[in-house]
């Protein structure tokens, strides 16, 4: 199904599956934002950013676009305010979006030498989004006088968009004869004091990648299995210090994307997500059982035909004629309720790790590091994102939470296992820790 | 560079606490740099919230036209002798402070509005003490039972507002509806009888305790938490 409307220029998009719900779950204290920052070696020179944006953004008319509510459904129709205007950067990221004249679904910051790039989720997934960045630092640093050569993983800026980057990809995979839904028990979730209205606190792990990655070789996990282990430990310890008369199993939402698995030009989502868990009510874990357990579910579950009949059960749901003929006030109210009652349920925080931002050589020598921060989830607790650029990894915990006993559990554990770890935070007041 | 001492990590030469543990960064070869710009800026943005006042508006509207239907209705129409229609009118006076003023003002805190809903109930009280005459039983009874609920039901939830411990929450809980209902009916025999007799009231005082005494014992005692915990396991 295309949702192009016009022959063409599109006038209007029709939301894809995960756009939908993340529109449908908006609200003010949840924000589905997630902020892409490349720290560049130089101070950054706003005027240039602004240059660059301006150039960039006409090339990603996905991206520049407002949600209006439909009858039956939200949709996206091109933004006609003024361009994209680049700001000041903020203390605290990621804030939530408002449907109305005055949203901004795609935001551009910049502070020191940091330029920061923050998409609402509902346009694209991580990919999407990092193909833009990546395209607009190469404007940018065009702007600044350097030689950056045309981009082999992005649009070329001279071409028209095609229709192929801004469709919906999850349809042309969702024929398996097999529905699957995502598992619905309850998962731990952290408890604590919740900041005031609007924060977000940020801290970040650097860390060296080779260094990291030995580590996990020790243990014969990935990268992502390992810190995946570590995370799920700390919040296992977390919930230990609870004294629960029951503790819940602990459970991760790692995004897949699944243009590795199924071909695709799509810049808007096209992701789902894989669920390791333990259950610390069948015994006690060792670390090394921990990171065995993630590895092989993460081995097991991640494969084409098993995604394919996940990809089946979320079209088919959007497909459903009754659904269809409601009014999209109550379906969102609906879609809100449901999804605080099972969507938000099942697992215990979120871990992404995009992979590695790759750039030409040129543009190298230009950028120290990358950083992602995921914004506040729908309970109060920490969510986990991971990037690399060459031998540097950001690993960012964001939360609306005062505590911040995850974090440190998590990142004591890399420097009890050897990884050598900096830790920067946005936090203006030392943390209420529970224990030292 | 300086280093945590509690969890090992290296810190960022502008901190002056660890983000993780909170311990402060003391070292003397190596002073807090002030002069440097900190890793994320310092000013705080909020985006504008959502104007809900259009729904309440829409609500506001729909009460206020309920009402004077009501009020036609009772004047010419139904039971004129008898001002019903004020009771309608008064009662969705008081919804409109307990639901729709919220959304009109999104950021007073729960306690404002919890004294907002106390004073909105007797307000709706005294309406209906003014049509039938009955300032007596609204200044000795009505009057000092919302003051009781406020300062009880208030006070458990300044206590136990954002705590952990949904057991200690139950127990306050059950503690705050025992003394509510036996100085009800103090209340209730003073203005009545003109004096107390105990009654009703101790048999819900009497189960109140009979259920928070095993509760507090198995909230202090942690051997008894696990053996609850053992015994009961689901």
């Amino acid at each position: 199904m295309n949702s192009l409307q016009h022959k063409t220029k599109p006038l209007w998009y029709k939301m894809d599956n995960a756009a939908m719900i993340y529109s449908a779950i908006q609200r003010s204290d949840y924000s589905a934002v997630y902020r892409f920052s490349a720290i560049m070696t130089q101070k950054v020179d706003p005027k240039a950013l602004q240059k660059a944006v301006d150039k960039t953004m006409v090339r990603f008319p996905g991206f520049r676009v407002a949600i209006r509510s439909g009858f039956f459904w939200y949709y996206m129709e091109p933004d006609t305010r003024a361009g994209l205007v680049v700001q000041k950067d903020i203390q605290n990221p990621c804030q939530p979006v408002r449907f109305g004249t005055k949203d901004e679904l795609v935001r551009v910051f910049y502070y020191e030498n940091r330029i920061s790039l923050e998409v609402f989720h509902a346009l694209a997934d991580g990919t999407g989004a990092l193909i833009l960045l990546r395209t607009l630092l190469a404007v940018y640093l065009r702007e600044l006088g350097y030689e950056i050569p045309y981009l082999e993983n992005a649009p070329d800026l001279n071409t028209e968009p095609c229709p192929e980057e801004w469709e919906d990809a999850y349809p042309h995979y969702a024929d398996s004869r097999v529905k699957l839904k995502m598992g619905e028990r309850k998962a731990y979730h952290q408890t604590g004091t919740s900041e005031l209205f609007y924060t977000l606190n940020v801290t970040m792990g650097l860390v060296q990648v080779d260094n990291l990655k030995a580590i996990a070789q020790k243990y014969h996990a990935s990268i992502t299995e390992y810190l995946a282990a570590v995370l799920i430990q700390s919040l296992m310890a977390c919930q230990r210090r609870e004294k629960k008369r029951k503790e819940q199993p602990v459970s991760l939402a790692v995004p897949i994307n699944l243009r590795s698995h199924f071909p695709s030009k799509t810049l808007r989502n096209f992701i789902l997500t894989v669920r390791p868990c333990i259950d610390p009510e069948l015994g006690e874990y060792t670390f090394e059982e921990i990171v065995s357990q993630v590895h092989h579910f993460m081995r097991l579950h991640i494969n084409r035909q098993e995604m394919k009949a996940y990809i089946t059960q979320n079209v088919a749901l959007q497909r459903l004629p009754f659904l269809k003929i409601i009014p999209s006030p109550l379906k969102n109210l609906a879609m809100a309720a449901g999804y605080s009652m099972l969507g938000d349920k099942p697992y215990s925080t979120t871990l992404t790790n995009p992979g590695i931002f790759s750039v030409p050589p040129e543009m190298q020598p230009h950028i120290q590091r990358m950083e992602m921060i995921l914004g506040q989830s729908y309970t109060p607790r920490v969510n986990c994102a991971v990037i690399s650029y060459q031998n540097q990894m950001t690993i960012t915990f964001a939360g609306t939470l005062k505590e911040s006993d995850v974090e440190r559990d998590f990142f004591r554990w890399l420097v009890k296992d050897g990884v050598k770890v900096k830790v920067i935070s946005n936090r203006e007041e030392p943390a209420g820790c529970r224990t030292v | 560079m300086s280093y945590c001492v509690n969890c090992g990590v290296e810190l960022d030469k502008t901190a002056a606490f660890c983000p993780l543990c909170g311990t402060e960064v003391m070292n003397p070869k190596m002073p807090i740099d002030k002069t440097a710009a900190p890793p994320f800026p310092i000013d705080r943005q909020e985006v504008a919230p959502v104007s809900r006042k259009e729904f309440a508006l829409v609500i506001t509207t729909l009460m206020g036209a309920a009402s004077i239907s009501c009020g036609i209705m009772n004047l010419f129409f139904f039971f004129p002798q008898i001002a019903w229609s004020v009771y309608v009118a008064g009662g969705f006076a008081m919804v409109w402070v307990w639901f729709v003023l919220p959304l009109f003002q999104a950021k007073i805190s729960a306690k404002i509005y919890f004294l907002f809903d106390l004073m909105a109930l007797a307000g709706y009280m005294a309406l209906i003490a003014a049509v039938v005459n009955g300032w007596n039983w609204y200044v000795q009874l009505a009057l000092p039972i919302i003051a009781l609920m406020g300062v009880l039901f208030g006070g458990f939830g300044v206590v136990f507002w954002n705590k952990r411990s949904s057991l200690s929450g139950c127990i306050g809980f059950i503690g705050c509806c025992g003394v509510f209902f036996l100085l009800l009916e103090v209340l209730i025999d003073l203005w009545a009888k003109g004096k107390y007799h105990p009654g009703w009231s101790i048999v819900t005082a009497a189960v109140a305790v009979s259920l928070m005494l095993p509760l507090l014992v198995i909230r202090w005692r942690p051997a008894l938490r696990e053996e609850v915990r053992r015994r009961f396991h689901v």
